[in-house]
């Protein structure tokens, strides 16, 4: 059913979240204790990164992360990476079911949610990465850690269709022995695979317990 | 028997007996197989896989230093991806989103297109210009 009104269109996941709330989904929630990394120019990944980062307890320089994920050529940094770099961190990456209720409900469990927007049009389209912080079912909107914004408000329906227009692509960096609200089982076997292959032995140690 | 001949006896039989100990080289070629095998890799299918991942990750190595990451940085980039991660990676460098966010180039660029189709007469969404026709 959730299928058929994702390819409906027309922000129904805002529409049905805002019509039939989960009893068990708080209405509103903010982690205004995210830290902000403003980015400079084509260095939104980066600084996405870095804030997710920062608020799981592995501080690392936006100048430092792009050395890791950003591609000069394409003067952005692909998905791929961006978790690889989060991995390279020692946090544990894990990829997000593609539902808008799915990130909102990750933002209450304490965790910001890095995702990728298509700010433009599908034909001419405008990536982005943003950290989504926070978000009010009544009043229609999600606050993002964005560009060099530190609390981007932005209309729910909105936040929903440039976030669809990229896959509904979102990850959370936790730390090892953490695990996303939400998580299914093959992303979490995917990211234990991944952050298997790069973690340090005392990393590894606390993801096994 | 003369000194000499005894002489060149003695080393003829030290040399013999040195010879003895030597193997003759061997050079076989050392089949993919083999090394999958020695990393544990046994089913020709597992097999098969390592090899294209292998070559797929020294790709993508390629492909990002082509891209602007220097060779230590690639190397270790790569290292840091799964198998399932290298195998989507590998082909889509050029054409994967990359988020950059260069937000008000792109709405500037929209907005002169606009201005100009506006101006030639095939759309009309500024108020204040009047179409050539």
């Amino acid at each position: 059913m959730t299928v058929a009104l994702a390819l409906a269109g027309c922000a129904a996941q805002t529409r049905l979240l805002r019509e039939q709330p989960p009893a068990d989904l708080p209405r509103a929630a903010e982690l205004s204790a995210t830290p902000f990394f403003p980015q400079t120019e084509y260095q939104c990944g980066p600084a996405a990164l870095a804030t997710v980062l920062a608020a799981a307890g592995l501080p690392a320089s936006p100048e430092e992360l792009s050395e890791q994920v950003f591609l000069p050529a394409r003067t952005g940094t692909l998905q791929i990476e961006m978790m690889a770099g989060a991995r390279r961190q020692g946090a544990v990456a894990t990829r997000l079911p593609p539902m808008l209720e799915a990130v909102l409900r990750e933002v209450q469990a304490g965790h910001p949610v890095v995702v990728l927007q298509n700010l433009g049009l599908s034909w001419y389209p405008a990536w982005h990465y943003a950290v989504l912080v926070g978000y009010d079912i009544d009043a229609g909107e999600v606050l993002l850690r964005s560009g060099t914004t530190e609390r981007e408000v932005l209309a729910m329906r909105t936040f929903e269709h440039t976030w669809q227009r990229s896959g509904a692509w979102a990850f959370v960096a936790l730390l090892p022995g953490q695990w996303p609200a939400t998580a299914q089982e093959a992303a979490v076997v995917e990211a234990s695979v991944g952050f298997e292959r790069v973690a340090s032995p005392r990393a590894h140690s606390s993801q096994q317990r | 028997m003369k000194s000499t001949t005894r002489w060149m006896t003695s080393l003829v039989a030290a040399c013999l007996s040195f010879a003895g100990f030597m193997q003759v080289a061997q050079a076989t070629l050392v089949t993919t197989e083999q090394v999958a095998a020695s990393q544990g890799v046994h089913s020709a299918t597992a097999q098969r896989d390592f090899v294209n991942t292998t070559l797929a990750r020294a790709d993508v190595a390629a492909g990002l230093q082509e891209r602007g990451v220097s060779v230590e940085q690639a190397l270790a980039r790569v290292a840091a991806l799964t198998d399932d991660e290298v195998a989507t990676v590998a082909h889509t460098l050029e054409t994967a989103p990359a988020g950059a966010s260069d937000v008000l180039g792109i709405i500037v660029t929209i907005f002169i297109v606009l201005l100009i189709t506006d101006i030639l007469g095939f759309t009309k969404v500024f108020p204040f210009t009047r179409s050539i026709r």
